[in-house]
């Protein structure tokens, strides 16, 4: 994946958030609590051996105010968010950045922001794939095909195949 | 041609039109405002009202999104956030990363306009990231020359061999008994130059030294480190090791 901007395409984009990834260095069991927001990280890597950073975060003080995102670290490049998974936090410009909404919303990456020297990610669209953080950082470890176990994401204790949970 | 009056209007509706407040919480509410950030989420700002007075704040919210890439987790970072926050006249409780300042009713509106500019700051401390301040390597290099070694001749963009034009060095320091000809390397490419100039300097019979300056030695591969190595006299592995040593290995060879 090339370094400058104009040798991204969106289907390399999307290709980054979809592709197959193993955890590396895997985040702590338990989210550390830093200056108002718990915090949690991990290092994930896809076959080609393309080297992502994985962020949780959640406010302190207003539960509902988290993101998750994937962090594309290209060597000696900026780093790229590539999609980010949000909470109710206040309003966000949609995607046509001239209306803004509010609620459960997530930012993706867009090679037209790149090439116009914007942020990756700006603008989101809302969602209701998810309503609480749990069930957010369930869904972007889906959509970002990370391959994770219970001993990962305890809280996220995976389901079996009939729905039950042992 | 819009009149001035109709221009103040029209900010005074707008602005009265687009910030609202909503309740966040039992005596918190939150500030709604056309202040975005650069990734299209509001900017995060509450008001409390407290006995005396009126405080404007974040709630952590501002470092907590800083952090999505950018840690302050060196002494140096947390200086310059320091610094900005004292220089803006904001207040900072590191336990819940609250950013705030105290107001009265009177100066709500000015407190508001403030934090917000402050947040905006220190939203792009990320602008110290490595590969941006990396970015201005070559420019500090030539600077901290240009001031601090003046006393060893320096030349920059100097051809050992003339009409060689693709083995120019970054600087040449013409001292007795021979010139330092120095490489500033930020990339593989420009390692390999480097390491082919000294051996066509070596060919040529040229007598110098070779030294190089990296921009960071270790996020060389291992085949062009080993090779520059091999090349070069004397190797600064970081812009920070020529700083503090420049001067006296230059004054050991002159």
């Amino acid at each position: 994946m090339g370094n400058s901007v104009d040798e991204y395409t969106q289907e390399q984009i999307e290709e980054l958030i979809s592709c197959a990834k193993v955890i590396v260095d895997p985040s702590k069991r338990t989210m550390t609590s830093l200056q108002g927001s718990r915090r949690n990280d991990m290092i994930v890597q896809n076959g080609a051996g393309a080297r992502f950073r994985v962020f949780m975060r959640q406010s302190e003080k207003f539960s509902e105010d988290f993101s998750v995102g994937l962090v594309y670290e290209p060597r000696g490049a900026s780093p790229i968010i590539l999609i980010r998974c949000n909470g109710p936090h206040g309003e966000f410009l949609g995607v046509d950045a001239s209306h803004s909404h509010n609620g459960y919303h997530i930012h993706r990456a867009k090679v037209e922001n790149l090439r116009s020297g914007l942020r990756a990610e700006r603008c989101g669209e809302l969602t209701d794939e998810y309503v609480s953080f749990e069930q957010a950082l369930r869904y972007f470890l889906s959509v970002t095909a990370i391959q994770w176990t219970d001993d990962h994401f305890p809280n996220l204790r995976q389901r079996r195949l009939d729905g039950f949970d042992d | 041609m819009i009149s001035q009056s109709a221009i103040e209007n029209a900010i005074a509706t707008q602005f009265h039109d687009k910030v609202r407040l909503e309740p966040r919480r039992p005596n918190i509410l939150q500030i709604y405002a056309p202040f975005y950030h650069e990734d299209g989420d509001m900017l995060d700002m509450y008001i409390e009202p407290r006995h005396g007075g009126v405080r404007v704040c974040d709630f952590g919210k501002t470092l907590m999104r800083l952090s999505y890439t950018f840690d302050l987790d060196t002494d140096n970072k947390r200086r310059i956030f320091n610094e900005m926050l004292t220089e803006n006249q904001v207040q900072f409780d590191d336990e819940s990363g609250n950013i705030f300042l105290d107001t009265t009713e009177e100066n709500l509106c000015n407190s508001v306009l403030h934090l917000s500019q402050v947040i905006a700051k220190v939203s792009r401390l990320d602008v110290l990231r490595r590969e941006i301040v990396s970015g201005l390597f070559f420019e500090m290099l030539n600077e901290f020359i240009g001031s601090e070694l003046t006393s060893f001749n320096p030349r920059f963009d100097y051809l050992p061999i003339p009409g060689r034009d693709e083995l120019k060095v970054n600087c040449a320091f013409e001292i007795s008994p021979y010139p330092v000809y120095l490489f500033a390397v930020r990339s593989s490419n420009q390692a390999r130059l480097a390491t082919l100039s000294f051996l066509e300097f070596q060919k040529a019979r040229l007598r110098f030294k070779g030294f190089v300056v990296h921009d960071d030695f270790d996020s060389l591969p291992k085949n062009d480190r080993k090779r520059i190595t091999s090349a070069a006299d004397k190797q600064f592995v970081s812009l920070d090791d020529f700083r503090e040593n420049a001067a006296e290995v230059f004054s050991r060879v002159a």
